[in-house]
């Protein structure tokens, strides 16, 4: 093995630092034996580097590959999505890391180290993420100099390189990113992230939305175009539930399949515009204020105006909405039309009975609704901490506990309305948000998760019901966290329980701040491709190939420019002057002719008897040179005779070579 | 002036043949009042060279052999009580002369060295409290055989230092030493070898060699070397700034020699290995051979021009 082959200790320490830091954003989703691997691997590795163990023998290493690839599949049931790529190519370089003893193997653990790094974004967008990713991608960077440190071998020195480096590179990059055009995905990565994620589910039991109201964690937020609605106009639909079989709710699927809505939909206008940004919910809905008028592209409007992805949502992701705060919905025909949202399972005798004789007493749709809600507002009570329902639960509910939240409530609700023949519907979304002063953009939290009803009149088409607003009004007027905060069991899970959130302001006021910074982030950065259109033609007035191409090669020219300006400035003028230059060209120019240049040690006088005993022809003007630059430089002429003479000389001679 | 030093170079050349760089060298560093120091292998003709520049310039001689038993007042001189005077008289040593061959330096011990070292530097004598000063001019040329034979102390690096100058002689070419061989006992006409170089003329010398122009190129230069010796990797220490005054004191005097007014970087280079040769010393040599080797990196990897 030749020296300059030879890895430095350095170098090797390098190695194993950016092996660390590109598998540290890793660890929450490798499998346990997969990080044992890691440590064991590098750790031999560290061994051998002290000379204490030798390196395995390669059947050992082929076992160890073979059994890694093999883990690697059954922990994650082949290797088609992305993590399991992912263990596949850690466990691959940290194997790797065995085998390093020359430059090559070294190479290739750093180019897969950066695949590695680059890699924890497909998991996290976040700025953090990004800040890491930057830091581990300049430590590998660092690794990748210290394998070419071939002198002056020490620690510090590729560190220092590789983060003047990274500050150069990063004005270029800020050109690449804000011009390079974004192509599509080509194709799907199947990410195994959403398995556990929090939101609305497609039943309903009631008692289900407690689970969310202890999670504080964002669902979506939204920017509105123009004015805000007021907080109690804040209904923001997900699903529907026409189905109930006693017990739960369940949504209609077969029916959504339908390609055209079967409904027609009059607006008022006013319509309100806003950019909602989902968060990735690993769900398919994309909740719309109450009514939204179109899907966006790639999302299905369903026959109940819901608005459904094709997919389950794995990364953030940014739509514009339009919906109509005053609208009709309604089907031609009659409400029998609404087989589904008529029937009803057996049982509950009680409630239906109650319902048919107060529907005869009314005898109206409307009055009957009115007579519900009043007697919602008179009789029930509004609790997170519900008691147990049996069979019948809707009885239960009504003539016993009376006590109870949205799910409870928009349940019984829709069972009362059916019983009558009046169509009707659980709807299932979130309601309110917090307003983010500093950013003017609401934020809407899983503990926003609401429910109510749809019911269906003769006249008036589809109208929104929310009985929870009868039995407890502040419910919908008032954020949750102010309503919620005195429930012990809101936000349970939450990391900081109720700390951020609430009374304690200055908390809260920073959390405001740092929401804006990192939804700005998402909207500006992760987000950007959407936005890329406006940004370019803002700066570059239109958007043409010529102008793209030019602006991305004027600043690349400018930087190369300053490297350039640099690069001459040393060279020309701080350690040379005129007459040294013109020595110094005369002596490139020689040397590539007849391979004369001056050596450094060697005096002007010297060199110019060299050469004119190699190259005669030149021998009277090299003899003068050296003499003029002997008077200029030494013999302390300063007329500037011998200067003149000597540039004079070194001309004409040039041009003899 | 610049004949008679010639001539000299040519008288000193009749008794030692083919050495006329080292005979230069040699002058150059009397004329620059610095004392020299020869190393070489014995019988190389470094004895030959200091009693024929003694000759030469006129100037009178001891010589004195240098043992390992040898003491400070054996070459300092001794007080010796007179009987019939009743007094106390110092004997002057040989060390009172103007120009003092000291052969074998390395032989000898660090006491008897270091005595005759500050005599070099203070060009005076201290005894029993009475300051003797030395006759003016006052050279001394040692000489020394290279530290791997038997029976030597080395010299400490401080004390090399105040010699201006340390040059090699080597074996003569094939046809000086058939000149030599030719030639009979040089010893005999060492003797009547003419004075070619006063006591006048070399003060003259001493004076017309400080009015030397050094210009700042040449300035530039002597600092890069000096500087490259002190950061370069491989030398155990750099050149100290006496190291720098002696190369330049002895450039002056070798550019007059050769009829000029003005140092030029040849001068410079043609003196490196006598002037920096011991001074330097490579940083994994600790057989002190190394400070040749390291002239040769100073004289090839410095660039003179700017």
């Amino acid at each position: 093995m030749s020296e300059q082959y030879r890895l430095s200790r350095p170098a090797l320490l390098w190695q194993f630092i950016a092996i660390a830091v590109v598998v540290v954003p890793h660890l929450s989703h490798l499998p346990s034996w997969l990080l044992v691997l890691i440590v064991a691997a590098v750790g031999w590795r560290l061994m051998v580097h002290m000379g204490r163990w030798s390196f395995p023998h390669w059947s050992i290493r082929t076992l160890f590959s073979l059994a890694a690839c093999a883990g690697v599949f059954l922990s994650y049931g082949g290797i088609g999505g992305v993590n399991g790529m992912v263990a596949l190519l850690i466990a691959g370089f940290s194997l790797k890391s065995l085998e390093i003893h020359k430059r090559r193997d070294a190479l290739l653990v750093v180019y897969v180290a950066f695949i590695v790094a680059t890699s924890a974004l497909l998991f996290d967008q976040s700025v953090w993420m990004a800040a890491y990713v930057l830091i581990a991608v300049q430590l590998t960077t660092a690794a990748l100099l210290a394998i070419y440190q071939t002198h002056n071998v020490d620690m510090g020195r590729p560190f220092r390189t590789s983060a003047v480096m990274m500050m150069q590179a990063i004005p270029l990059m800020l050109v690449l990113f804000i011009v390079i055009p974004r192509m599509g995905p080509i194709w799907n990565l199947k990410m195994d992230v959403g398995s556990a994620r929090t939101g609305l589910s497609d039943t309903m039991s009631p008692g289900e939305i407690t689970n969310l109201t202890r999670s504080s964690e964002v669902a979506f937020r939204v920017r509105f175009e123009g004015k805000r609605p007021p907080q109690n106009a804040l209904y923001w639909r997900a699903l529907t539930y026409p189905d109930f079989d006693g017990r739960s709710w369940y949504r209609d699927e077969a029916r959504e399949r339908q390609p055209v809505p079967t409904e027609s939909l009059m607006i008022q206008r006013p319509v309100l515009k806003y950019d909602l940004m989902l968060e990735a919910t690993g769900s398919r809905y994309i909740p719309t204020l109450d009514m939204p008028l179109s899907a966006p592209v790639g999302v299905r409007l369903n026959p109940d105006m819901t608005l459904r992805l094709n997919l389950p949502l794995q990364k953030r992701e940014e739509y514009s909405l339009e919906s109509a705060l005053q609208y009709r919905l309604t089907a031609q025909g009659e409400a029998l039309n609404y087989v589904r949202e008529l029937s009803l399972p057996i049982g509950n005798r009680r409630t239906r009975e109650l319902a048919r004789s107060w529907y005869a007493e009314t005898g109206s749709g409307d009055a009957f609704i009115a007579r519900l809600m009043a007697f919602y507002k008179s009789s029930f009570t509004y609790t997170l901490k519900p008691p147990k329902l049996g069979r019948d639960s809707i009885d239960k509910f009504m003539f016993e506990t009376q006590r109870g939240f949205c799910g409870h409530f928009s349940s019984s609700m829709v069972f009362m309305l059916r019983s009558v023949g009046i169509p009707a519907r659980v709807v299932a979304g979130y309601q309110g948000g917090e307003w983010n002063p500093y950013e003017n953009y609401l934020v809407v939290r899983q503990y926003d998760a609401h429910a109510w009803v749809e019911a269906w009149l003769p006249q008036k088409g589809w109208i929104r019901i929310d009985p929870t607003a009868a039995v407890a009004p502040q419910r919908i007027e008032r954020p949750s966290e102010e309503l919620f905060s005195e429930e012990e069991d809101f936000l349970r899970d939450a990391p900081l329980g109720g700390l951020t959130i609430g009374r304690n302001s200055l908390l809260a006021d920073l959390w405001l701040q740092w929401d804006a910074f990192s939804y700005g982030w998402q909207q500006w950065v992760v987000n950007y491709h959407s936005r890329q259109t406006d940004v370019l033609k803002r700066l570059l007035g239109e958007i043409t190939p010529l102008r793209v191409a030019l602006a991305l090669l004027i600043p690349f020219a400018i930087v190369m420019c300053l490297v350039a300006l640099k690069l001459f400035w040393r060279h020309w003028h701080l350690v040379r002057d005129r007459h040294d230059q013109a020595l110094e060209r005369l002596s490139q120019r020689l040397a590539h002719k007849s391979g004369l240049g001056r050596q450094p040690g060697e005096t002007v006088k010297n060199y110019s008897d060299r050469v004119a005993e190699i190259r005669p022809d030149l021998a009277l003007y090299m003899q003068e040179i050296a003499y003029c630059y002997e008077q200029m430089r030494y013999a302390g002429d300063d007329t500037g005779s011998s200067a003149r003479r000597m540039l004079n000389m070194i001309r004409q001679c040039q041009t003899k070579v | 002036m610049q004949e008679k030093i010639d001539h000299a170079i040519e008288v000193i050349g009749s008794v030692l043949y083919g050495k006329e760089r080292q005979i230069r060298q040699s002058l150059t560093c009397l004329f620059a009042h610095g004392h020299l120091l020869i190393e070489d292998l014995p019988g190389m003709g470094k004895t030959t060279l200091a009693h024929a520049l003694a000759q030469v310039l006129g100037l009178n001689y001891q010589r004195v052999q240098f043992t390992s038993d040898m003491l400070p007042a054996d070459l300092l001189g001794v007080t010796i009580f007179d009987s019939a005077s009743n007094e106390f008289h110092f004997h002057r040593g040989p060390v009172f002369t103007q120009l003092l061959l000291a052969d074998e330096i390395n032989r000898t011990t660090p006491k008897t060295q270091s005595a005759l070292l500050e005599a070099m530097e203070e060009r005076q004598v201290s005894l029993e409290g009475n300051t003797y000063p030395l006759p003016d001019p006052f050279f001394v040329i040692a000489t020394q055989n290279p530290l791997s034979q038997y029976g030597t102390f080395p010299l400490p690096e401080s004390q090399l230092d105040r010699f201006l100058m340390r040059i090699e002689l080597g074996y003569p070419t094939a046809e000086a030493e058939r000149e030599l061989l030719k030639g009979g006992d040089v010893r005999d006409r060492i003797a009547d070898l003419p004075v070619c170089i006063d006591q006048q003329a070399l003060r003259e010398i001493y004076l017309a060699c400080e009015q030397v122009q050094a210009s700042n190129s040449l300035l530039d230069y002597l600092q890069r070397l000096v500087r490259y010796s002190r950061e370069a990797k491989g030398f155990a220490y750099g050149i100290s700034p006496r190291g720098a005054l002696a190369l330049l004191r002895s450039a002056k005097t070798w550019a007059y020699m050769h009829g000029r007014q003005y140092v030029v970087p040849e001068d410079l280079q043609s003196l490196l290995k006598p002037v920096f040769g011991h001074r330097l010393r490579a940083a994994e040599d600790y057989a002190e051979h190394g400070g040749l080797a390291l002239v040769q990196r100073l004289l090839s990897e410095v660039d003179v021009v700017g």
